[in-house]
């Protein structure tokens, strides 16, 4: 279940081939949001560049933005983007409205499959549910956590004031309830310092992804898996007790949080101005960057806490599988199945084809409930999502100049 | 008398103070946008704001290429061996994307301001050619419904982008004109056009007609007389109508941001969608929005005694 | 009031006819707005009788008038109506007072008068995607110059429901007071002076000299930047578009970019297009009526 609660975090691939030749592309366009993965990706394609003479360029565009910008490339039927990286909830409107290419022959040629866990493929690839026909390959995915900084919360006036003040010893948090402490503990804006950074922006699913991290630790859901029904499990009272929860959080946010989402989270670290902050994984780099977080040597992060029954949830994921066959098979238009739409260029033969490769997530790494993340499982956190393990033409060694060896990683059935 | 004469003239110089304090207090966005584009990442954004800074060209580079976090420190041989626009990125905690050959992976940016360039500057020249003819015929030939036709071509300057964009997205990706040059040059060319119509014929009704009078009586035929003796004294009249349609072409943002993605995409929806990977870089930001805004600065300034006249579509000349 | 060449005359008859020459200059600029203008609204009203959405493969069905029965029976709609009157009321009003205002004072002898009013004229050039992106930053509570030069401390302009839209409204103001400042401008200076003299002769009051002889002759430009203004903030899209994406501040254009180009509600979208169009097609016969008042005189 934990890998599904995940859907949403998870990112799969679409290809959208340009018609026209149907020899190998020279020239290759990736659309994905706008996080440092997807700059690694425009690093890393640079070895297939080496391999294929093949010029792949990685077009970013901002979350918030990402999935009206694709789809109206899709309904376009338009041609400039190869392969777009969309976020896993399109899974279902991609592959029932025509946009994706089905990639179930694909699967089986490259035993895609079978190189996953079977919740990855289901969850990330396979649509409807059990229908074993597949969009997408998986590609990456990633969770959020928490930063915090761990000069206030070391600082020895701060832990006996806290001790005081709520009975038990400042720490990372290991319940939600201790976190609200914290964070009403940090909030001085007479100080100019606060409590917590939490996602509070309406579009795209920041508002949701932060309420989920609250829901599912209180044990909520967002409806019933097998029947597809909401009511009664988004409503219930659980859920409603994390949506009060979560609404608690906002009072203890910097000024002007209203319509907050990654960039402003991280800011909130980087200029100082809260004690914790939430954000996914992708977006830490940043922050242990001293280039761009002055606070950087003083960044500490932590998974989400356990909910009121200690019930918590876990992080899951594994490294990505996005291989190069699919960046061939972008090339080689003819041979990738199911073609979608005909060619829509007077005076030129061919067709617009679309594959969807999504990512996978499965159980590798697992961030331990209400500590301190080592900066190793940090940085294999960030390099997990951060694309690529699968056919081993580049791993993720490609992005581990430097860094020190992963502390947590438990490898499970990879290929 | 004295007294009064002398009040006034303070009153007087009260108020031009109060003018000028205006117009700083006026111009300092457009200083803190200048200003971030020189600014290091890390003055971008601090409590309070940064207002004396050591300005360097750190944000240019980086606009114009593709880049990386880094992680850890670069060695310092590759630091040493760096030129000297990789050591900016460099000392801003990044590193530049490069291909095999050590060719720098350049960003977006450049693409969209070319872009920006063709569709403006030929909607504009389609635009004001059509609308010069156009108003000449107007001015000097008499036209049943005259007036409705004027109207008629006012209105579709203003008809709000979506509204047309919606039918026009569904029309283009039949022809396959979604995310082309052509596309937006049309839409542009149509947008100006109406524009371009109406202060022309403001401008050629000011020529006098006793000119081509005496053109027609030598000899000319009246194409001949167009050309020789309307089109130079329209001259400023067309220069002007032109800054003005490249400025509405170069700034629009609706039109291209629902009609491309990324083939013909110009600067003004590809700007805001730049904002950085990790914390927003408003630094690289500024520097693409200063270098947009340039132009326009620049033309604002040649443009400035013809500014009224555009704003009232012609009608109100000074 | 022009002098028209004469059709009649024989030197027009070398060459072209001046009836060909004109539908050579006129016609194609008439085809070409047909086609890109006319014909898209014709085609769009077609589908505004559908239930057609671009995002699938589905064909459209007709359903009649339910695209505009749900519309305008549906309040949501209706307070983005609302929130877009708000915000022509306050962009435009905050706009006639400082640029009427800021005229009023430049209308006198002003070292380097020229450049300060190329000077003011600048933002309005301006792209208003960009602008409004950049306001972002000026706004911001906490490292906002804005907030730091009025001393507003952590007071929230963007993020706050019910400052956003007035946020939006100021920035609109700072991009387009200028232009209301140049039409009075041009209005004032067209006042001839021997009115003032008469008025200083007959020692009456600066109130009485402004309220009967300045305003009454600004008043006809005036009221064209005030026309052309509210046109252009009740179609406003980029500017609140880029700076927040609050419930507040959804005016009918982001709405109707909305249900176009996000929700895909094709049909819908262009049953709501046609609202819109033929509110804008009143707007502007009013703006026409006037700027040929002002043309006339």
């Amino acid at each position: 279940m934990s890998t599904k609660k995940w859907s949403g975090l998870l990112a799969g691939a679409v290809f959208a081939l340009a018609c026209g030749s149907a020899s190998a592309a020279e020239k290759l366009t990736i659309l994905w949001a706008q996080w440092d993965p997807a700059n690694y990706l425009q690093e890393l394609v640079k070895d297939y560049e080496k391999q294929t003479g093949t010029k792949v360029t990685v077009e970013t565009t901002p979350w918030p933005d990402f999935q009206t910008k694709a789809f109206r490339e899709f309904a376009a039927k338009g041609d400039a983007y190869d392969l777009v990286v969309g976020d896993s909830q399109w899974l279902g409107a991609g592959s029932t409205a025509g946009h994706y290419v089905e990639l179930t022959d694909f699967f089986k040629k490259h035993g895609v499959a079978e190189s996953m866990a079977p919740a990855t493929v289901e969850g990330y690839a396979e649509y409807p549910k059990g229908s074993k026909k597949y969009w997408a390959v998986p590609l990456e995915g990633d969770a959020t956590g928490w930063s915090y900084r761990k000069d206030w919360f070391e600082d020895p006036k701060e832990m006996a004031a806290f001790k005081k003040k709520y009975g038990y010893d400042l720490a990372v948090p290991k319940t939600w309830a201790h976190m609200r402490d914290i964070a009403e503990f940090f909030h001085r804006p007479d100080q100019k310092r606060y409590g917590i950074a939490i996602y509070t922006d309406n579009s795209y699913d920041a508002l949701v992804m932060g309420y989920e991290n609250v829901l599912f630790g209180y044990g909520g859901d967002l409806g019933d898996y097998s029947t597809y029904k909401v009511k009664g499990v988004i409503d219930s009272k659980t859920a409603v007790d994390a949506l009060k929860f979560y609404k608690e959080l906002y009072k203890f946010t910097p000024p002007g949080w209203g319509k907050v989402f990654f960039m402003e989270d991280n800011q909130a670290i980087t200029e100082g101005l809260a004690a914790m902050s939430m954000n996914f994984f992708a977006f830490f780099p940043a922050l242990t960057n001293p280039a761009t977080n002055k606070n950087a040597k003083v960044t500490g992060y932590f998974a989400n806490p356990g909910g009121p029954d200690r019930k918590a949830f876990r992080c899951t994921r594994r490294p990505g599988h996005l291989d190069y066959q699919i960046l061939e098979e972008a090339g080689r238009s003819d041979k990738v199945p199911g073609m979608v739409h005909q060619g829509r260029r007077a005076g030129k033969v061919g067709a617009t084809r679309r594959l969807h490769l999504q990512r996978e997530s499965a159980e590798v790494g697992e961030i331990p409930q209400g500590h301190p993340v080592q900066p190793g499982v940090l940085r294999d956190h960030v390099h997990g999502q951060g694309l690529l393990g699968g056919a081993g033409i580049c791993g993720a060694a490609r992005f581990d100049e430097q860094a020190p060896a992963p502390v947590h990683r438990r490898q499970q059935g990879h290929g | 008398m004295v007294v009064t004469s002398k009040s006034h003239r303070i009153w007087n110089r009260a108020l031009i103070a109060l003018v000028f304090v205006l117009v700083i207090a006026y111009l300092l966005p457009l200083y803190w946008i200048s200003s971030t584009a020189f600014k290091p990442r890390s003055l971008a954004t601090t409590v309070p704001p940064t207002v004396v800074f050591q300005p360097e060209v750190t944000p240019f580079v980086k606009l114009f290429t593709s880049r990386v976090q880094m992680r850890g420190e670069v060695e310092p041989e590759i630091y040493a061996k760096a030129p000297w626009y990789e050591k900016r990125v460099y000392d801003a905690g990044e590193r530049v994307i490069k291909d095999a050959d050590g060719n720098i992976e350049t960003s977006g940016y450049w693409s969209r301001f070319l872009n920006s360039i063709i569709i403006a500057v030929t909607s504009t020249f389609l635009a004001v050619a059509m609308g010069t003819l156009t108003a000449y015929g107007f001015s000097r030939f008499r036209m049943p419904g005259e007036q409705d036709w004027l109207f008629f071509i006012l209105s579709t300057r203003m008809l709000p982008p979506v509204v047309v964009a919606i039918p026009m997205f569904l029309m283009y990706r039949t022809v396959g004109l979604v995310d082309s040059h052509l596309g937006l040059i049309i839409l542009y060319t149509a947008f100006n056009l109406s524009f371009s119509v109406w202060l022309m014929k403001g401008f050629i009704d000011e020529i006098p007609i006793e000119y081509e009078e005496a053109a027609l009586v030598d000899g000319y035929t009246r194409m001949q007389a167009f050309f020789k003796i309307v089109l130079p004294q329209a001259a400023t009249g067309i220069a002007a109508t032109a800054v003005f349609c490249f400025i509405t072409a170069w700034n629009e943002y609706a039109f291209a941001l629902m009609m491309t993605n990324r083939k013909a995409q110009t600067a003004p929806p590809y700007i805001p969608s730049q904002l950085g990977s990790g914390v927003t870089d408003w630094t690289v930001i500024a520097a693409g929005t200063f270098l947009f805004l340039v132009p326009v600065a620049v033309f604002t300034f040649l443009l400035r005694k013809h500014l009224l006249r555009g704003v009232t579509f012609g009608a109100i000349r000074k | 009031m022009l002098a028209r060449l004469d059709s009649g005359s024989a030197s027009a008859r070398r060459g072209l006819s001046d009836i060909a020459i004109r539908n050579v200059f006129i016609i194609p600029t008439i085809i070409f707005l047909v086609v890109f203008n006319i014909f898209p609204l014709i085609y769009s009203l077609g589908y505004s009788f559908t239930d057609f959405r671009a995002s699938t493969s589905a064909p459209a069905q007709f359903i009649g008038l339910d695209n505009y029965r749900e519309l305008l029976s549906d309040p949501y709609i209706w307070t983005n109506f609302t929130i877009t009157a708000k915000y022509v009321l306050v962009s435009v009003g905050g706009q006639v007072l400082v640029g009427f205002g800021v005229a009023l004072l430049l209308n006198r002898k002003v070292p380097a008068k020229g450049l300060v009013t190329t000077l003011l004229l600048l933002p309005m050039m301006m792209s208003m995607a960009v602008v409004g992106l950049f306001w972002q930053l000026l706004y911001s509570p906490s490292w906002g110059i804005i907030n730091y030069v009025l001393g507003l401390d952590d007071f929230e302009w963007l993020s706050n429901a019910d400052v956003a839209l007035y946020a939006v409204a100021l920035t609109d103001i700072w991009m387009w007071s200028p232009f209301v400042m140049l039409l009075s401008l041009a209005g004032l200076s067209a006042i001839p002076q021997h009115l003032y003299e008469a008025a200083a002769i007959d020692r009456a009051t600066r109130w009485y000299t402004f309220t009967r002889i300045t305003l009454p002759l600004v008043t006809p430009l005036l009221l064209i930047a005030i026309i052309f203004r509210t046109m252009e903030a009740f179609k406003t899209f980029d500017l609140a578009f880029i700076m927040t994406s609050m419930d507040t501040t959804e005016l009918i254009a982001i709405r109707l970019y909305k249900m176009a180009f996000q929700e895909w509600q094709t049909g819908k979208s262009c049953a709501l297009a046609y609202i819109v169009l033929i509110m804008v097609l009143a707007i502007t016969n009013i703006y026409v009526k006037y700027l040929n008042q002002a043309k006339a005189r």
